[in-house]
């Protein structure tokens, strides 16, 4: 039997006994983190940002997807994805990349048929004294590499400016 | 060893043990069931670059043949197009500080045409396990020939 006609476990354990025993553990548990545990409590706040992301050496035919992703969600291009906001504007420019030449002088040089974009997205995230987070906490920093994806595209690209 | 003996307590635990085992996986497949009735099929082709191979790996690849796509073994469509060319490189020009598009005279790249019928939503064209998108790295095989080095440079409904 598991339980008997007096209401004990296995005959030996009163489940009231048990009932009491964990409400005064929870009461105590709770006192103890009410009134001796220190809190960093952050203010957040419920905010539309902005950030850019530099996209090097792509096809045409990844920036005319990019084109069609346009006011479409990007996510996190990742094990575990989540939204990283909605790609708001797209400037092209022909793809450019330092070269070191023979004489050891270093110069800038068109890549043919590539380009560079830069990558506007809007997130409703939060912004707190820590930073800027999108909706579901992933931290947006310039400097930071972000793999993502939208419905027609996938990049790769740095973000270089966050800004309200 | 004793008769197992229940009461009316360790009956009403069972029964209600039995209820929410019953009734989770009923929620559970009406769950799944209502996503698999929201898919929207389409379909799509998409276009497979495969660099640097040699005339035969190249020719290999056959209109019409069967081919499984993506890493989960799972996903199939079928052989539309092939076009085979030489492989164009990029290469650097250090006396001259330029970039340069260089082909190649004895590798060659293919770019196949993949037809397939996937799920469309909002935010992507998915087939039962892959996700299909231009940029992104994708193998495929099908009988006789493989690729694991081609990346999607084309997307169309």
């Amino acid at each position: 039997m598991i339980m008997d006609s007096n209401g004990k476990l296995f005959g030996k354990i009163s489940i009231v006994d048990i009932a009491v025993i964990l409400v005064i553990i929870i009461a105590i548990a709770g006192i103890y983190f009410k009134f001796f545990v220190k809190t960093n409590k952050t203010v957040v706040s419920n905010s539309d940002f902005y950030y850019c992301v530099e996209v090097k050496n792509i096809r045409p035919a990844t920036a005319e997807a990019l084109e069609k992703s346009r006011g479409l969600t990007l996510f996190l291009n990742e094990k575990i994805s989540g939204e990283m906001g909605t790609l708001a504007d797209l400037k092209f420019t022909p793809a450019v990349d330092n070269l070191e030449m023979e004489n050891g002088e270093i110069v800038e040089a068109a890549i043919p048929e590539k380009f560079d974009a830069i990558v506007t997205i809007k997130v409703s995230g939060k912004i707190n004294n820590k930073g800027y987070f999108t909706g579901q906490l992933k931290e947006i920093n310039a400097g930071a590499t972000y793999n993502l994806k939208s419905k027609w595209a996938t990049i790769v690209g740095t973000a270089t400016k966050v800004w309200q | 060893m004793g008769k197992l003996k229940l009461n009316i307590i360790d009956l009403s635990i069972i029964a209600i043990l039995v209820i929410a085992i019953v009734g989770g996986g009923f929620y559970y497949v009406s769950k799944n069931k209502a996503k698999i009735v929201d898919k929207n099929q389409t379909k799509i082709e998409f276009d497979i670059e495969v660099p640097n191979l040699s005339l035969d790996n190249a020719n290999s690849f056959l209109v019409g043949e069967n081919v499984i796509y993506g890493m989960t073994n799972i996903d199939s469509g079928k052989v539309k197009d092939v076009k085979v060319e030489p492989y164009k490189k990029m290469t650097r020009d250090a006396i001259n500080g330029k970039y340069l598009w260089k082909t190649s005279q004895n590798r060659y790249q293919a770019t196949v045409t993949i037809e397939a019928t996937v799920n469309e939503t909002a935010d992507n064209f998915r087939g039962d396990k892959e996700e299909v998108r231009i940029g992104m790295q994708m193998q495929f095989h099908g009988k006789g020939f493989a690729s694991s080095e081609g990346f999607i440079v084309g997307l169309r409904k």
